[in-house]
């Protein structure tokens, strides 16, 4: 009896709702004969409140549905195991261009766009597209910091200048050799200590390496450990010498300590991506490093040290700036 | 004794069922003010139901209740207590880890809340504990007072919410001799100061010592109210049981067998003060056709001793001996194979799982042997058939065998402990407390299903506080005081003699 | 089901009217407590989505429609449903024996990491014999993970509930260092680790969907259990000792056995449960590898009321949320935090009236005088 009862609260709820639902006709997607509205499918790995990556990625996706009047929708808080899952979810759903913004999702919007032909995938802040419905917009991760080593080597004092990363995976080690060849181009006589925190979350972490290289004699840190940057300016802060700050511009942080910030944009990824989508000339199935030229790196204002940066310096930053767009300026090695 | 003589409570009509079982059949009962009226009654009677009802734990579902002449239709604990009506269950409702004050302030609304007042309170149970002459010391929790004192904060915490009418469900069964002489005389000063009090019973001797009028239910009838000058005990237990109980067995002699079951010297370390022994050289021999009764004062080591029987426990020194066969390490379970039953003393902990059906509880022993097991699986329809082959063997009264037998009265509750331990092939039973807590009917078909088995041959091994029970039944008794075997007896000697000896004086 | 026996003229309050009524139709009764707390959980929730300025009828059209309105999001109900139904087989067959599961989580976990080193690393095998061994490592693995818990119970009488929970952070973290070191695949760029062979996969059962032949392993284990449990001696034997303990010991029954065939059971359920999901639907171990599966089983068990049919039901629920309310959020636009409450509301909601169902048939059936 109580067995057959569960299995009626089931098939009561079901016939209701199902009995219920429109069958077609979803408000936002009512195709007309003449334009079809192009559906575009996001997936996030954490809230787009996140004030950061998801949120600008977010505001540039409501922005390109102004522009093309898209259909779009995005869900939130995907997790490794569950990526393949959503990606076939709105692959089977329909949706024309699937954008997976995550680095991570990677791999898995590579193995299951093979399963959907006809839908295009892309991957903003990917490294590969094994296949040809398949796009990776990617930044160049070192044409910042190249920008900030040159900022650096120009201002040093003491000619010792630091690098703080979270690891020494090879995009880190590409920075390290960007920032420290730029700063030498400008100042042969710089030397850059190399320093690594172990993780993204440490922020005394960060602040202990910044102290040690402080002590050894850097007047300029360059931090890029995630969180443990809020320790590193505290520690350049607390030790009168100057930072420059990477993701964000982080010169609210301390305003008398940070010159500027190597900044990522990951909101240009979408546009980029959209943008190529809409005008066809982003080609599917190739992997698009992008830097200066396009908008997702660039360096911070200087905000308070605008006036204490002498003209000359900024002459030369800006020419640097023109050689990279130029290309003129090569990809440094990542080992 | 005077009172007036206008109803309190009347029952008209009261039927109550649960599923498959008439609890009450068309009840009609008048309590009077200021009276101690005796409900009594064999387990399972509808006895504890009618006050559940009226304490508005149950609904009846049909019938009414008047309260001082008019009509109590919403029967809620609430309104109960709003109506002066207090319960004392069996089983306290206190919280251990509260003091007394506190667990008699539980519940009601503080004159200043959100301040709690203590002192407000205390001052108030003071006065009502003045009043009836109830002596307790609020400041201690009550897991540290005794059983007795327990009760009496229960029934303080009843008037002190205004109880006109008090409630004890079976208030003796937890108390000691003594305890209950001091219970007893405490309800006589209530009731003198106009309290009506309904005391719920199975034990005649009780009911003819406190009650002024006694109603007798058997299977959810009230089949009798008399005042109490105008019955006797033997009455009262004719109408109970519902035929006349006789106090005498007639036991044929037989001549003693073989042994079957040899307890040599054993002796158990107390293992919280290694100098002290709580068995001490114990020897017994049970032969084949003998019931060996152990009589004793509760805590003197006979559970000890029947954990050791059974393997539950293993002993310091000394042998066990079945059939002939050291059976010293055995395990539980291989004693069970050899031919060991045991009746334990607490049935709902140690003798049936509650949430089990009857069927289930059936094979708790033997489930995993043939027939209940064939290959890998369990036999239902075998099982069903050997369930039903007890429950009628044994007279259990149930709708069905697939009830779980926390359902059944306590007496059914034995019966199928015991028919479940004397269906199997049994050479050695233990035996303890077998009749602890039945009504007089069950209390007699334990003993002759006891008798019974002794004429097949077994060799029963019996340990019972109730020395009247002992005498009944065994062919010798022996008697054992903190951990020994102080002497023997047998089923002429003296009431007295034995009893000096269960109080540890030598011949 | 006993006839009503109140005559039609008896005068009897309306309460206990329907106490006679809820004795007499608790089968209905208890449907009806059930739909209602669906209904309130979805009514409150209407109302959290109406004030976000979205259409409710419209959200919740998404929650089934991307459940089952469609072949893919069927198939996916029913792959999420398969890990639920494990974790939950987990915990009751454990709940019955009288040990206290909740590292169902960890053991799934340890489990796939079984499944991992003989689905990835033994290789050349026939996908048949391959399959089973990777089947039977995902067992034995999450078998002992739970063995460590019950061996500290057996031996130091340690409290297997505080422990297996313990074990569930331990297991996750253990994981994750195995993914960053040692079981890292060296092709990928991430933290993963190498997928399994193709010959220790588990089929697609209905193409165009993710629904793998798991279900078919879930489905069976839920008769293989309950046939234990309920229809062979051991499993009597461990819901004897699981209802009484000293009356198990009474009748001989060796209760350290029984309870490490329960702990190699239940941890070896939940093993198995990861094994599945990582040979049908995964392939590699990722961080996050279950969001939560051994958590939702012990809720699934609880509103099944360690019943099969119960516990199927329920775990189809809890699939269906799962898989719908990620279509609320893609269809309606439905924000995370929304979707975790009203996800919450449901769970809280249908426990607590499992709750009062059972209190209800104890106080009509009651006990006797």
């Amino acid at each position: 009896m109580q067995k057959l009862s569960i299995l009626m609260i089931f098939t009561i709820l079901f016939g209701t709702f199902t009995a219920c639902t429109p069958a077609k006709a979803v408000p936002g997607q009512t195709p007309t004969e003449a334009t079809k509205q192009i559906r575009v499918g996001v997936i996030f790995s954490t809230t787009i409140k996140d004030e950061g990556y998801a949120q600008a990625a977010y505001n540039a996706l409501m922005e390109m549905k102004e522009k093309y009047n898209l259909d779009v929708s995005f869900q939130e808080n995907v997790t490794d195991a569950a990526i393949k899952d959503v990606l076939r979810s709105y692959a089977s759903d329909g949706y024309d261009l699937i954008i997976a913004h995550q680095l991570y999702f990677t791999d898995p919007v590579n193995e299951v766009a093979a399963e959907f032909p006809d839908t295009m995938f892309a991957i903003s802040g990917g490294f590969r597209a094994d296949h040809p419905n398949v796009v990776a917009v990617d930044a160049t991760n070192w044409e910042a910091s190249y920008l900030a080593g040159t900022l650096a080597g120009l201002m040093t004092k003491t000619n010792k200048l630091a690098i703080i990363t979270a690891s020494e995976s090879p995009i880190a080690k590409r920075m390290v050799n960007s920032f420290r060849s730029a700063a030498q181009a400008q100042n042969p006589n710089v030397t850059v200590k190399h320093v690594f925190t172990g993780s993204f979350e440490d922020v005394v972490k960060g602040k202990e390496m910044a102290t040690a290289v402080i002590r050894d004699g850097a007047d300029i840190i360059f931090t890029n450990c995630g969180v443990g940057n809020f320790g590193a300016i505290e520690a350049a802060q607390e030790n009168g010498v100057y930072a420059i700050g990477s993701s964000v511009d982080l010169a609210g942080k301390a305003p008398d300590t940070v010159i500027t910030s190597a900044v990522l944009s990951p909101g240009e990824y979408i546009k980029i991506i959209i943008n190529g989508y809409m005008n066809k000339d982003l080609e599917w199935g190739k992997y698009y490093p992008m830097g200066v030229k396009a908008g997702i790196e660039s360096l911070a204002p200087f905000h308070n040290f605008e006036d204490k940066i002498p003209q000359e310096v900024k002459d030369k930053l800006e020419k640097v700036r023109q050689d990279i767009i130029d290309g003129k300026i090569t990809a440094p090695p990542n080992e | 004794m005077l009172m007036a003589e206008e109803s309190h409570i009347t029952f008209r009509n009261i039927t109550k069922t649960f599923p498959g079982v008439l609890a009450l059949r068309n009840i009609n009962l008048e309590i009077k003010h200021g009276q101690i009226h005796a409900l009594l009654g064999e387990n399972g009677a509808g006895k504890s139901t009618l006050m559940n009802i009226l304490y508005g734990l149950y609904h009846q579902d049909s019938g009414e209740i008047f309260l001082d002449g008019e009509k109590y239709a919403l029967n809620t604990p609430k309104n109960a207590t709003a109506h002066g009506i207090g319960m004392i269950h069996q089983h306290f409702m206190l919280i251990p880890n509260f003091t007394i004050l506190e667990n008699i302030m539980l519940g009601q609304t503080s004159p200043k809340p959100p301040k709690l007042e203590k002192d407000y309170f205390r001052k108030e149970i003071l006065k009502v504990s003045a009043k009836f002459g109830i002596e307790v010391d609020l400041d201690l929790l009550v897991e540290e007072v005794s059983v007795g004192m327990q009760q009496k904060v229960e029934i303080l915490k009843a008037l002190y919410k205004g109880a006109k009418l008090l409630i004890l469900d079976e208030p003796t069964s937890v108390l000691t001799p003594q305890e209950s002489q001091e219970l007893f005389k405490m309800l006589h000063d209530l009731n003198n100061k106009g309290t009506t009090i309904i005391f719920i019973s199975h034990k005649l001797n009780e009911v003819m010592q406190i009650s002024d009028t006694i109603s007798v239910l058997r299977d959810g009838e009230v089949v009798a109210t008399l005042p109490k000058s105008q019955t006797s005990q033997e009455e009262l237990s004719r109408l109970m049981v519902g035929r006349n109980v006789n106090n005498k067995y007639d036991k044929a002699s037989e001549p003693i067998g073989e042994e079957i079951f040899r307890i040599d010297n054993i002796s158990l370390h107390d293992p919280h003060n290694k100098g002290r022994f709580l068995l001490k050289d114990i020897s017994i021999q049970i032969s084949k056709g003998e019931i060996v009764g152990i009589a004793g004062v509760d805590q003197n080591g006979q559970e000890e001793l029947a954990e050791i029987i059974c393997a539950l426990r293993a002993a310091t020194f000394g042998n066990l001996y079945m059939c002939r066969h050291d059976v010293t390490n055995s395990t539980t379970r291989q004693l069970i194979e050899l031919g060991l039953s045991f009746i334990p003393s607490d049935r709902r902990n140690q003798g049936l799982v509650m949430d089990f059906s009857i069927a289930e509880n059936t094979i708790l022993e033997t489930h995993y042997q043939k027939p209940f097991t064939r290959g890998f699986s369990l036999q239902p329809q075998v099982i069903s058939d050997y369930a039903e082959m007890i429950v009628k063997e044994y007279d259990v009264r149930t709708p069905s065998i697939n009830v779980p037998v926390k359902n059944l009265s306590g007496g059914n509750q034995q019966k199928v402990i015991i028919g479940r331990e004397l269906s199997r092939n049994t050479r050695f039973l233990l035996v303890m407390q077998p009749t602890m807590g039945l009504d007089v009917g069950a209390i007699e078909f334990v003993h002759q299903r006891l008798l019974k088995a002794r004429q097949g041959g077994m060799a029963i091994l019996m340990i019972s506080t109730d020395l009247e029970e002992v005498r009944k039944l065994s062919d010798r008794i022996l008697v054992m005081y903190e951990g020994k075997i102080i002497g023997q007896a047998d089923s002429t000697t003296s009431i007295e003699k034995i009893g000096m000896m269960m109080a540890g004086f030598f011949q | 089901m006993s006839e009503t026996i109140l005559s039609p003229g008896s005068q009897t309050s309306i309460k206990a009217r329907f106490f006679v009524f809820a004795r007499n139709n608790l089968g209905i009764i208890s449907v009806l407590i059930s739909l209602l707390a669906i209904v309130l959980a979805l009514l409150i929730g209407a109302i959290l989505i109406a004030i976000a300025g979205i259409n409710p009828w419209e959200a919740y059209s998404f929650l089934l429609k991307g459940s089952f309105g469609n072949r893919y999001g069927f198939g996916e109900t029913l792959t999420r449903f398969i890990p639920l139904l494990f974790a939950s087989l987990s915990f009751s067959i454990a709940y019955k024996s009288g040990f206290f599961n909740v590292g169902a989580e960890g053991q799934i976990y340890i489990g796939a990491i079984g499944a991992l080193l003989v689905g990835a690393y033994i290789s050349n095998l026939p996908p048949v014999l391959h399959i089973t061994l990777t089947l039977l490592a995902g067992f034995v693995f999450g078998a002992l993970w739970a063995g460590i818990a019950g061996l500290l119970k057996i031996f130091l009488g340690s409290n297997e509930l505080v422990n297996t929970m313990m074990l569930n952070y331990v297991a996750i973290f253990l994981v994750e260092y195995l993914i960053h070191g040692p079981l890292k695949d060296p092709h990928l760029f991430i933290y993963q680790s190498s997928p399994i062979l193709s010959s220790a996969r588990l089929p697609i059962i209905l193409p165009k969907t993710p629904l793998h032949a798991g279900f078919l392993i879930a489905l069976a284990s839920i008769v293989i259990v309950f046939y234990i449990l309920y229809r062979t001696p051991i499993g009597y034997q461990m819901r004897t000792v699981g209802a009484n303990l000293r009356a198990a010991k009474y009748a001989g029954i060796n209760i350290v056995g029984v309870t490490l065939v329960a702990i190699i059971t239940t941890g070896g359920l939940a093993g198995l449960g990861g094994a599945v999901e990582l040979m049908g639907a995964q392939f590699r171990m990722v961080a996050g590898f279950s969001p939560g599966y051994g958590y939702d089983g012990i809720g699934v068990a609880i509103m099944g009321r360690h019943n099969p049919v119960g516990i199927v039901l329920a775990a189809l629920l809890f699939a269906i949320i799962r898989v719908g309310t990620g279509a609320m959020q893609r269809g309606a636009g439905v924000p995370f935090p929304l979707l975790s409450v009203i996800q919450g509301l449901i769970i809280i909601f249908v426990i607590a009236s499992s709750y009062l169902i059972s209190k209800l048939s104890e106080t009509t059936i009651g006990g006797r005088a």
